[in-house]
C-alpha cells in the first residue's frame, strides 16, 4: 500500500439480515424450526471503493439511510464488511459519537476516566490531561456530580473535551457539529481548524454542507448504498443539495398535476394552461445553468373571450420570496384574446438567480387599471433549479459587481 | 473474503481499559448502597449463615463430617464465583450493546471484565474464609495448600471464563439463554455437594456421576487441602487418579470452545445486537 494513503477501502459491501426475520428466542426455534429462515438481505453498502490520503480532510455526505453511517462503522471496525477490505494505515480513533460509554450513574470524573480508557488512555495519562479536560469543558464545579444531573449541553461539552484529547493519526467524526449551542459549535470549529493545521487525517460525516465545504478538501457522496461521486467538496456539497431539490421538484410536479385535474373538472375557468416550459439554449430543461439567460414559455388556451388581458408570471424561491416578475402589459399593453384561442408567451430572463429551487407562478388579469380583476391564478405552474453558481449560497441573486477599493 | 486491518488497542492499552471496566463495574454495583463494597463480603456470609443454620444446626446434615461448617463456607464461596461469573458474562455483551455498536474495543474484554469482577469478589470472600479457617482446628492445611488451592482456583476460573465466553456470544443470538441458565444453575447447585457431604450419598455410582462434574471435583479437592483431608475425591471413589484428568480436560475444553465460539461471532455483535 502506498505510504501516503491513510485509509484504503476496497470493494466493500455490507449486507444486513433484516431483524424481523431474525430468530432469537427459543419459541421461534420450536414453533417453526425450518420456515422463516430465509435470509432477507438489506444491502447497506454495495461495492464501495475509495482512498483517503494522509493529511486529508475528507467528507462523507449522504441522506439518512444512504449507507454513510454503515460505511463509517465499517471503517471504525465496528461492523465487519460482508465483502471487501479496509486497510487503515496509522492509529485511528473513532468517535462515531461523542461520549461513548458515558454512564449516567457515574460522576463526571469517573466518566472522564472511563471514556478516556475507551479512547485508549491509561489512568496515568488521563491524570495528566484531567485538568485540561475540565478547564476546556468549564465544568470544574460539577465533576463530583453524577452525569445524570448534567444538562445535555454539559454532557456534550464534557464528551467533546475528552474526545479532543485523542492523539491519533486518523479521526472519524460523525455529526459532531449537529449538537451543542453556538458557543460550543465555535469550539468545534476552532478545533477543526487546529487539527487541519496539524495535518491529521480527518473523516467527517455531516449533514452540514457549510461545514463540509469549509473544512473538507475532498468529499464523497453516497446514495442508495453506492458512491455517487468523489471530488472537490464544494462540488459534492452542491450535488448533495441537488438531490433534495430534485426530489422536491418531483413532489411539486405531482402536486401540480393533481391540482390541475381538480381545477379542470371544476367548470367556469376562463383560461386553461396547456404548458409552461423552461428552456435554455433552445432546449427544454429542468436544471438551469446559473448566470446564463433562460426562457419561460407559457402556452394558454382561452376558454372564453378575454378583454384587455394581461398575462404575468413571477418567480419565487423556496422561501416563497418573489424575486422576479414580468407581464405582457409592459411589452404589448392590454390585449384582447378571442375564445378558444391558443396564446404563447415567451419571457426571456437574464439569469441573476442563485443556486436553489424556484417556482414559476402564473396569473391572468382582465381589464385596465384601475378596473382590473384577477380572473386566473396558479401557484407553482412550473419548477426548476439553478445549478453551478459559485457565488455565496446565502445571496438570493447575483450579478456582476465591479469592485473597486481605495485605501 | 472481507477484512479490516487496523492497529488499535495494543496490549498495554487493553490492560488499562480492562481495569477501567472492572472499576466501573464495581462502582456501579455499589454506588447507591450505604455499605458499598462490604456487601461483596456480606453476601456470601449471609448465604453461608442461612445454609449453616438450616443444614448444620436444624437438619444436622454434616454431623459426621469433619469441619462441615468450613467446608460448607468454602463450597458456597467457590460456587458463588462460578454462578456470578457465568451469569454476569452471559449478559455482558448484550448489556454493553451501546458500546459495541459505537466503538471498536476488543470485545473479549467485556466478559473478561465480568469474570474478573466476580473473581475479585471471590478473593474477598476467600479472605473471610481464611480467617475462619485459621480460627478452626483439626484442619487439613499444609504447604501443599499454597500451590494446590491456587491451581484449583485457576481451573475454576478457566472453566467459568470458557462458559462466560460461550454464553456471552450465544445470548446475542438466543435471548432465552439467561432463563435457561438460571434453571440449570439451580439444578447444578443441588447436583454439587455444597450443602450436603458427598459421603451422604450411599450409591457409589451416583457419587461417581457427581464427581465427574468438574465443579464437584474442584470443590472437593479444595476442601481436601483446607478442611478435611479424607473427603471423597476422584482417586478414592474411582480407585484411580487418572479419572481426575477428565474434569480438568473438561475445564480446558470449555475455555477452548468458549473462546472459539466467541471469536467466531464477535465480529458480528454490532449488527446482531
Amino acid at each position: 500500500m502506498d505510504n501516503d494513503v491513510a485509509i484504503k477501502v476496497k470493494g466493500v459491501s455490507k449486507h444486513f439480515i433484516l431483524p424481523h426475520k431474525k430468530r432469537n428466542s427459543l419459541k421461534s426455534f420450536f414453533l417453526n424450526p425450518f420456515s422463516n429462515y430465509r435470509n432477507e438481505k438489506q444491502h447497506a453498502l454495495d461495492n464501495v471503493s475509495f482512498e483517503v490520503k494522509k493529511g486529508e480532510f475528507f467528507g462523507i455526505i449522504g441522506r439518512n439511510g444512504s449507507g454513510k453511517s454503515t460505511l463509517l462503522k465499517c471503517m471504525a471496525g465496528v461492523y465487519m464488511p460482508t465483502e471487501g477490505s479496509i486497510t487503515v494505515n496509522g492509529s485511528l480513533v473513532p468517535f462515531i459519537e461523542l461520549g461513548v460509554g458515558f454512564d449516567p450513574e457515574l460522576s463526571g470524573r469517573d466518566n472522564i476516566y472511563l471514556n478516556g480508557a475507551l479512547l485508549g488512555f491509561s489512568r496515568k495519562e488521563v491524570d495528566k490531561m484531567y485538568q485540561e479536560i475540565v478547564d476546556f469543558a468549564e465544568l470544574e464545579k460539577f465533576m463530583d456530580q453524577k452525569l445524570k444531573n448534567y444538562s445535555s449541553g454539559m454532557q456534550v461539552r464534557l464528551a467533546f473535551s475528552v474526545a479532543i484529547q485523542a492523539k491519533s493519526d486518523i479521526l472519524l467524526l460523525d455529526e459532531v457539529l449537529a449538537v451543542g449551542d453556538s458557543a460550543f459549535q465555535q469550539k468545534c470549529t476552532d478545533y477543526f481548524t487546529s487539527i487541519k493545521k496539524k495535518k491529521k487525517t480527518i473523516i467527517l460525516v455531516s449533514h452540514n454542507m457549510q461545514a463540509v465545504e469549509r473544512f473538507c478538501d475532498r468529499a464523497l457522496l453516497i446514495d442508495n448504498s453506492t458512491i455517487q461521486k468523489i471530488g472537490d467538496s464544494s462540488k459534492i456539497a452542491e450535488m448533495y443539495e441537488n438531490i433534495f431539490l430534485r426530489e422536491k421538484m418531483e413532489k411539486l410536479n405531482g402536486e401540480r398535476q393533481q391540482k390541475r385535474r381538480e381545477v379542470l373538472s371544476a367548470s367556469g375557468q376562463a383560461v386553461e394552461i396547456k404548458s409552461v416550459k423552461v428552456t435554455q439554449n433552445g432546449k427544454k430543461v429542468k436544471e438551469v445553468n446559473a448566470q446564463k439567460e433562460f426562457e419561460v414559455e407559457v402556452l394558454l388556451l382561452s376558454k372564453r373571450g378575454l378583454k384587455e388581458a394581461n398575462i404575468g408570471i413571477n418567480i419565487k424561491n423556496q422561501d416563497r420570496i418573489m424575486l422576479l416578475s414580468a407581464d405582457t402589459i409592459a411589452e404589448l399593453g392590454n390585449i384582447d384574446i378571442p375564445k378558444n384561442k391558443k396564446v404563447k408567451i415567451i419571457y426571456k430572463i437574464s439569469n441573476i438567480l442563485a443556486n436553489g429551487l424556484y417556482t414559476i407562478n402564473l396569473g391572468v388579469v382582465e381589464g385596465a387599471i384601475p378596473n382590473d380583476e384577477v380572473i386566473f391564478r396558479e401557484e407553482n405552474s412550473q419548477e426548476f433549479i439553478i445549478t453551478g453558481s459559485e457565488s455565496n449560497p446565502r445571496a438570493l441573486a447575483h450579478t456582476n459587481i465591479d469592485v473597486r477599493v481605495q485605501v | 473474503m472481507s477484512s479490516i486491518k487496523h492497529e488499535r488497542f495494543p496490549l498495554k492499552k487493553q490492560k488499562s481499559l480492562l481495569l477501567e471496566m472492572i472499576r466501573t463495574d464495581f462502582k456501579l454495583r455499589y454506588q447507591a448502597s450505604a455499605l458499598g463494597y462490604i456487601w461483596s463480603i456480606l453476601k456470601p456470609l449471609f448465604t453461608f449463615a442461612i445454609l449453616y443454620i438450616i443444614f448444620a444446626l436444624v437438619l444436622k446434615l454434616g454431623a459426621r463430617e469433619q469441619n462441615y461448617a468450613l467446608s460448607l463456607l468454602l463450597g458456597v464461596v467457590l460456587w458463588s464465583f462460578f454462578a456470578e461469573a457465568t451469569s454476569a458474562s452471559l449478559v455482558s455483551i448484550v448489556s454493553s450493546g451501546n458500546l459495541i455498536r459505537k466503538i471498536d474495543i476488543p470485545r473479549y474484554l467485556i466478559p473478561i471484565a465480568s469474570t474478573t469482577a466476580a473473581f475479585i469478589n471471590m478473593l474477598l470472600s476467600l479472605v473471610v474464609f481464611g480467617v475462619f479457617l485459621l480460627l478452626g482446628s483439626n484442619l487439613a492445611i499444609g504447604w501443599h495448600t499454597l500451590w494446590v488451592l491456587p491451581l484449583l482456583i485457576l481451573e475454576l476460573v478457566v472453566m467459568s471464563l470458557g462458559f462466560g465466553f460461550f454464553f456471552a456470544a450465544f445470548y446475542v443470538k438466543l435471548r432465552d439463554l439467561n432463563y435457561i441458565w438460571e434453571v440449570i444453575r439451580q439444578a447444578l447447585f443441588y447436583a454439587i455437594p455444597i450443602i450436603y457431604p458427598l459421603s451422604r450419598i450411599n450409591d457409589i455410582e451416583i457419587q461417581k456421576i457427581l464427581l465427574m462434574n468438574p465443579l464437584t471435583q474442584i470443590i472437593q479437592d479444595a476442601r481436601s487441602v483446607t478442611t478435611y483431608d479424607k473427603i471423597e475425591r476422584i482417586p478414592q471413589v474411582f480407585g484411580s487418579g487418572l479419572y481426575e484428568l477428565i474434569p480438568i480436560i473438561f475445564a480446558i475444553l470449555s475455555l477452548v470452545i468458549g473462546v472459539w465460539y466467541f471469536s467466531r461471532h464477535s465480529k458480528y455483535f454490532a449488527e446482531d445486537l
